[in-house]
């Protein structure tokens, strides 16, 4: 069946429409970083997604960030403002963005870290201790997640656990390596604590 | 018999790192948590271990069985612990806590032939109360570290920090605690830990770096340190004591039910400023007698031996605490050892120097002569040497325990 002349050129633009729409760069659809985040993505396992316009022959691939990468980069973005707040005496600013950050990166164990060592320094250790806890499940190989552990199960006067906390950190890096800053914190030598 | 002990001991810390066959029975019994443990080859003693000050109801349940548990129970003793039924300053009913956790350990064991009673920190004079007025049976020995052996007058030492701070930091926005000589005005007064952060960083800048305080608030807080003669890093732990501690020994009814225990009439500051400044408190002589009676040792342990060891620097459980003690107890009975630290702590000892001050007190009871601090030392050095327990041991028998009355003033 022949369309009418006068129907001919709306179907060309119609196509030609249907086309663009099919062929249109997904820019625009890209997600804004932290807007989400997959709580159970673990650091490291967030899969890269590479889109290839067609439409105008191949272009250079461009990166677009899982919702695991985003929340991530916004993770780390409150965690420097985190640290900025407490660095500048705003602590209940600085807690709230270590909240933000854990909430978005729930699996990253550098916001926990922080925030548990801020709170220890405060002497909140009932809060500061399942926040180190979850650090030290994050990275059971970084002893200073062991000895950070191992501070605040002391300031609480768990003795026991900070005991053992302490011995698993040796096994790590030989009780050698560990001693204690200005502060009476555990640290493996060498190493410099936020305040 | 020491290289015979010393090889039992060889034994006893190769083992520890075993999980050995135990039996274990936990529960709660008159408001408060029990944990025990019986190893297969019970040798018939029984040790019962205190923990330390907590500011939460119950701890853990069950309640933790002490740092020395796996090695003890490898040398065939029982171990039991209570997380008390009290919080904080738990000592009102310690020794019903302690009785009811014997009581439980011979109806589910049978009666221990022999107690040993061992605690840290608060769990200190909880041993000390348990050993002159518990009567939990046959107790032979006690073992303390950081102990608060110093009783009820460390609240003294508390509220001087608390109403020092008032002092120091009046009118400085966002550093005012409400409450002075209470603590804070009631028992549940919606005052958190965080706030108490947020107000003393306001007065002193003490949790950001020293070259981002302002030079006010380091000058404060040189004064508070200067006061208080506390370490930098004990300042907000000790605030902490003195502020939630003090509310809920004043405000709680199994405790002072809101009289005032501790005041500061008459009392003489070093500092000229803060001794003109700071708010006085007549204390409530009732309740500083009820304050008293829970407890301050008085020395009647009869023929327990008792090793206590104590860290110089410690911040929270001043050294001085072991001279209160050694003024009130025969030193036939006492043996003290202090550990010389670089950095002022509570209670961070090495697994050596515990473990030795341990073992030399299974000696002591075994027959050997009283130890003291050197050969405490020196059993600590053979258990690092051996690769048995971590050092390096610290402990120095030249040490000079200085007067409690000057750190907290007599009143």
């Amino acid at each position: 069946m022949r369309l009418p002349l006068r129907y001919r050129w709306f179907s060309v633009v119609a196509g030609a429409i249907i086309l663009l729409i099919a062929l249109w760069p997904r820019t625009a659809k890209d997600p804004p970083p932290g807007n989400s985040a997959t709580p159970n993505a673990g650091v490291g396992s967030a899969v890269t997604v590479t889109v290839e316009a067609v439409h105008n022959g191949p272009e250079p691939q461009r990166e677009i960030d899982t919702p695991a990468q985003a929340g991530e980069k916004h993770s780390t973005l409150l965690n420097e403002q985190a640290m900025n707040a407490w660095y500048g005496g705003d602590l209940r600013k600085a807690m709230t963005l270590f909240e933000q950050a854990i909430a978005a990166a729930p699996d990253d164990p550098v916001p926990h870290t922080n925030y548990g060592r801020l709170l220890t320094v405060m002497v909140i250790f009932d809060r500061a201790v399942p926040l180190l806890e979850r650090a030290r499940d994050l990275q059971p190989e970084n002893a200073q997640a062991w000895l950070d552990l191992a501070t605040a199960y002391q300031r609480a006067q768990l003795f026991s656990k900070s005991w053992e906390a302490q011995a698993q950190a040796a096994k790590l890096v030989g009780a050698a390596s560990i001693t204690r800053d200005a502060q009476g914190r555990f640290v493996v030598t060498g190493t410099t604590l936020s305040e | 018999m020491f290289k015979r002990m010393f090889v039992g001991l060889l034994a006893s810390l190769f083992f520890s790192s075993i999980v050995l066959a135990q039996t274990s029975f936990t529960g709660k019994s008159n408001g408060a948590f029990y944990n025990i443990a019986v190893p297969v080859a019970w040798n018939g003693s029984l040790v019962i271990w205190n923990h330390g000050y907590s500011f939460n109801p119950m701890l853990e349940n069950p309640p933790d069985l002490g740092p020395l548990a796996g090695l003890q129970l490898a040398e065939g003793y029982a171990v039991a612990s209570s997380s008390y039924s009290q919080s904080q300053w738990a000592v009102f009913k310690t020794t019903q806590d302690l009785q009811h956790l014997v009581n439980v350990f011979k109806e589910q064991v049978g009666t221990p032939a022999s107690i040993i009673v061992t605690g840290a920190s608060l769990g200190g004079i909880v041993t000390a109360d348990a050993l002159e007025n518990a009567n939990l049976g046959n107790v032979v020995g006690a073992f303390s570290f950081c102990g608060a052996l110093a009783g009820s007058r460390v609240w003294d030492g508390a509220l001087d920090i608390r109403l020092t701070y008032d002092a120091i930091c009046e009118g400085v926005p966002g550093a005012a605690i409400p409450g002075g000589p209470t603590g804070l005005p009631s028992q549940f007064y919606p005052f958190s830990e965080e706030d108490l952060g947020f107000a003393l960083q306001a007065c002193t800048g003490i949790f950001v770096p020293p070259f981002l305080r302002t030079s006010d608030q380091q000058a404060r807080l040189d004064q508070l340190l200067d006061s208080t003669q506390l370490p930098e890093n004990f300042i907000a732990r000790d605030l902490g004591f003195a502020v939630f501690g003090i509310a809920d020994l004043i405000f709680d009814r199994g405790k002072l039910n809101t009289r005032q225990g501790m005041g500061n009439t008459g009392v003489v500051y070093d500092d000229s400023s803060v001794n003109a400044d700071i708010e006085r408190v007549a204390v409530n002589q009732g309740a500083a007698q009820r304050l008293s009676d829970n407890y301050k040792p008085v020395g009647d342990v009869g023929n327990v031996k008792i090793v206590s060891m104590h860290t110089d620097k410690d911040g929270l459980v001043i050294v001085e605490n072991e001279k209160e003690y050694q003024d009130v107890v025969s030193a036939a009975n006492l043996t003290v050892a202090i550990v010389v630290e670089d950095i002022p702590s509570h209670c961070i000892f090495n697994p050596a120097e515990v473990t030795a001050g341990w073992e030399s007190l299974r000696g002591w009871l075994a027959g050997l002569p009283q130890p003291n601090a050197a050969q405490i030392q020196g059993t600590c050095q053979i258990i690092e040497g051996a690769g048995l327990a971590a050092g390096p041991c610290r402990i120095d028998p030249g040490f000079v325990i200085p007067d409690m009355d000057a750190r907290i003033k007599p009143r």
